[in-house]
């Protein structure tokens, strides 16, 4: 399983989805510019997306700059800043310490500004602090430090209270603690809590602040130094982090420090100081400019005038009422819309009428947090300002009735109130309405027709009807909050009453790490032992925890398979509002499937690929030997060797009835399992499942034990067991125990599985599911591997990005 | 979109005409001492009066008339 790999392919799909919808990766047409209209196929459009937001790109003044220096010294001057420096570099610097008042050091961007100081600044047994918003680019360059082992974690964006705790758990250790985050956030446009960060500077000793404040620069504070230095002089503890990419508008990036002997560390010694290749004389020409009108008296005038349009743009989205996400005076702005099919659409529309803006969308936000994201600069006139957000006023509701969606939940979907109360359940109501399908919702599979819910997902596995009543029975009225379930079933229909779509959702408590690599779920389990549910969250999941395969009734030759998916998107929205569930979890899909993915991404999920797994078909041979030789050479030798030379040394029992202290056994064997399990990292299943299992006829329970010439002990026990569902042709196994004592001589974990086909065979059955993990030994029984896909949806993505931040290599710290 | 008489009262002079030409509407002039020119406008659901310079045709204040008589002034002359 690569997460990562689908994390990327996510992206990658997001990126095609929006270019192919014409809204991302355009073009200007334009042979040159002159305002803020620009060409977008063949239309003119205004731009509401530069970050140039003092609108100094066009300005005379840095123009004459550029030209003048690269006459001076072409368009590069090409060497190393570690050797040698164009003179332009030594005066922008002169005219930067004189703008922020600190020592600086220049950079040819942000991104290798960041790259220079963190590995710089930050010592091995310095602990970082990242906030859960802070710009990729930071966490590109924590990442290199990360690998020499610095300690890395997260807080929830701008929680000042986790950040002082956290402060003060990792002061015991580390001598210095790093808070990271953006001075204006790109996203929402809203910002660091600056005098809340210096606070907890002055309360412990330990604590820096490295900010990141690109978007601040030039529109606000003293010569434009930015939001950041702005709200307070630079603190001894600190290091700020700008672009000349945006509002400045040149090309490059600044440090700044609060000595000369950091900024000179910095230049000696940070990679890209060295490595990389300088600004260019076109760029430094035009820095030059810039600096020289923020030194002057010109740039509060070009901040006020932005401060005008913002202020005009803040008051018309709250007269037109519209989910302005971060109301605050930034230029950056933020309107929620939750799905990305949402996005897509309202900024067609704006296209259409002549606004070009910005989709906010994964991985920038939570897939969920979809908006449209524009930019106001110095140069919009109210005329733009009012005709762009009239247009979105006008076409905002369209789309929501369009894509049956509800105000009310984009407001949820942003955690912020409702301006009126609306339930997510009027959404699923107004499409039954609409469609003529039907949809029948029960908790509990009693009241579904037993012969229809088997006729349409009996066959798949353990979740016929009397598999989900033994889930019912076993997952409810228990103590523990992860032993019980809430179950749903779902089934649509068409208006001749023939289902469209059958499945059933369990919510329960989980445990957000359940697919991450074992190494960050033993760190994790390690939290877990001072809180029982740290990075838990109530999970809203197709299917269940105890069952397998694909959960999903759909009849694709039904010209209503899409609208009755969206319409369990709709009731799943409702449920997941009901349960106060962060997490969405929808398994086993194809994962080549392109329609499904497409519908699936547009409603605001992502895809994860699932561990494999494996199932055991054409048991059409009549003996052990006959099943064998039809293995591969490998595979035969392998089962020779490690399993058909053991097998006399087992006896292996299909219990019915067994004693309690035999159960009690078997549970602890599970445990042994379940503990050397963390791939697959969930809570350890009640006793009761045992108890449920041992009563319920549709269980078997294949116990081995080693004869008594291989077990000496005083009693013998069992070694190894499996609990099999047995369901209309296939032979589930679904929990494994083992004594790892005797595993490694006797193999007793193999032997487990081959037991199990050839019980199957015995029983007549047609295939056995194998399940997940240990795909090497389970293909050496002939498993076909089967590849599925999850998509998940997250309220936030936070928890992952905690997850993101713990070292894979990281064992036991 | 109209805007309250606070609402346009917190922009700026510049801000002002900018919203006086988008939304406003000329409704009469007059010269005080050949040295100003006030002009009156309607804009949303009040009236402003706009005093400009006019050696150098420089804004000096836009502010609203909350004085009625002074606005039925402006109207009766209208008439
Ligand atoms: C907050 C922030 N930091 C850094 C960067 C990257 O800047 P650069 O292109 O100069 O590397 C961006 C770019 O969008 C940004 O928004």
């Amino acid at each position: 399983m690569s997460k990562h790999h689908s994390f990327i392919d996510t992206v990658y799909q997001i990126a095609c989805d929006a270019t192919k919808k014409g809204i991302a990766h355009l073009y200007t047409e334009d042979a040159s510019l002159s305002n803020n209209l620009i060409t977008i196929n063949k239309q003119k459009v205004v731009n509401f997306s530069s970050c140039s937001y003092l609108g100094l790109e066009l300005d005379e003044r840095l123009k004459a700059g550029a030209i003048k220096a690269i006459k001076e010294y072409g368009t590069q001057f090409s060497a190393s800043r570690a050797y040698l420096s164009a003179r332009h570099y030594a005066e922008l610097e002169c005219k930067l310490e004189e703008l922020f008042g600190s020592p600086v050091v220049v950079a040819p961007t942000t991104t290798l500004g960041h790259i220079s100081a963190i590995p710089v600044i930050v010592s091995d047994d310095d602990a970082i602090i990242l906030d859960h918003q802070v710009h990729h680019s930071v966490q590109i360059a924590v990442n290199l430090v990360k690998h020499r082992g610095v300690r890395v974690e997260m807080i929830r964006h701008n929680r000042m209270d986790m950040l002082e705790d956290r402060v003060k758990k990792l002061r015991e250790k580390h001598q210095r603690i790093w808070y990271m985050a953006d001075g204006v956030y790109s996203m929402y446009g809203d910002f660091s809590p600056v005098n809340e960060v210096y606070e907890l500077m002055e309360k412990y000793p330990e604590m820096h602040y490295y900010v990141d404040d690109a978007h601040g620069m030039s529109w606000t504070g003293k010569h434009g130094k930015g939001y950041a230095l702005s709200q307070k002089p630079i603190h001894e503890k600190m290091v700020m982090a700008t672009s000349f990419a945006k509002a400045f508008p040149t090309g490059g990036g600044a440090l700044v420090f609060p000595n000369k002997q950091l900024a000179q560390r910095v230049l000696n010694c940070g990679g890209p100081m060295i490595t990389s290749g300088p600004m260019q004389p076109g760029s430094l020409g035009a820095a030059i400019a810039s600096a020289n009108i923020h030194l002057s008296d010109e740039i509060y005038e070009m901040q006020q005038d932005l401060q005008e349009n913002i202020k005009y743009t803040n008051l018309l989205l709250k007269k037109y009422e519209l989910p302005n996400i971060s109301p605050s005076d930034s230029p950056v702005f933020f309107i929620g819309v939750s799905l990305p099919k949402m996005g897509y659409n309202l900024i067609k529309r704006l296209m259409n009428e002549g606004y070009y803006t910005n989709i906010g969308i994964f991985p920038a936000v939570p897939m969920k947090n979809t908006g449209v994201r524009f930019t106001i600069t110095r140069k919009h006139t109210f005329n733009q300002i009012e005709g762009m957000i009239e247009a979105m006023a006008y076409h905002f509701p369209k789309v929501l009735e369009e894509e049956n969606f509800t105000e009310a939940k984009i407001y949820q979907a942003f955690k912020l109130p409702l301006p009126e109360e609306q339930k997510a359940e009027t959404a699923v109501t107004a499409l039954v309405n609409q469609s003529g399908m039907k949809l029948r919702h029960e908790k509990s599979i009693i009241y579904l027709h037993r012969k229809e819910w088997d006729a349409l997902l009996g066959d798949r596995g353990t979740f016929d009807w009397n598999g989900m009543k033994f889930l019912e029975d076993s997952f409810t009225g228990n103590e523990l909050p992860e032993e019980n379930w809430e179950f749903d079933y779902i089934i649509i229909r068409d208006l001749t009453g023939k289902p469209v779509l059958a499945t059933f959702l369990t919510t329960t408590l989980a445990k957000d790490d359940m697919l991450a690599p074992a190494t960050i779920s033993m760190q994790v389990e390690k939290m877990r032992q001072n809180s029982r549910y740290y990075l838990c969250s109530k999970t809203l999941c197709m299917g269940s925890l105890l069952t397998e395969g694909n959960h999903l009734y759909l009849d694709r030759s039904s010209p209503l398979w899409k609208d009755a998916m969206r319409l369990l998107f709709e009731k799943i929205a409702a449920l997941q509002e009901e349960y106060g569930a962060s997490v969405t979890n929808l398994r086993d899909f194809d994962p080549k499937d392109e329609d499904m993915d497409a519908l699936l991404v547009d409603n605001g999920y992502f895809k994860v690929t699932m561990p494999e797994n494996h199932l055991v078909e054409n048991l059409d041979w009549n003996s052990k030997e006959e099943f064998i030789k039809k293995l591969s050479f490998n595979s035969r030798r392998h089962i020779k060797k490690r399993i058909t030379r053991h097998e006399d040394k087992y006896e292996v029992e299909v219990i019915g009835q067994p004693a309690n202290e035999v159960l009690n056994y078997l549970y602890q064997l599970y445990l042994n399992v379940k503990e050397n399990s963390l791939e697959l990292n969930t809570f350890t299943l009640p006793y009761k499942v045992f108890e449920n299992i041992a009563k319920n006829p549709n269980w078997e329970m294949l116990v081995l034990k080693l004869k008594p010439e291989h077990d000496t002990r005083a009693i013998r026990k069992p070694v190894g067991f499996v609990f099999a569902y047995v369901g209309q042709d296939t032979y589930n196994p679904m929990l494994v125990g083992l004594d790892y004592q005797f595993n490694r001589e006797y193999n007793c974990y193999r032997q487990c599985i081959y037991r199990v086909i050839m019980r199957a065979k015995e029983l007549g059955l047609k295939k056995v599911r194998l399940g997940y993990s240990a795909t090497i030994e389970k293909r050496k029984f002939g498993a076909k591997i089967i590849e599925s896909a999850a998509y998940m949806q997250a309220k936030d993505n936070y928890s992952m990005e905690v997850l993101g931040t713990m070292n894979v290599l990281e064992h036991h710290q | 979109m109209q805007l309250t008489i606070p609402e346009f009262c917190s922009f700026s002079l510049k801000s002002k005409t900018q919203l006086l030409n988008k939304d406003g509407e000329l409704l009469f002039e007059r010269k005080v001492y050949d040295k100003y020119k006030v002009v009156f406008y309607r804009i949303y659901r009040f009236y402003v009066e706009m005093v400009i310079e006019m050696k150098n045709k420089k804004v000096l204040r836009i502010d609203p008339v909350i004085n009625n008589q002074i606005v039925h002034m402006y109207i009766w002359k209208l008439q």
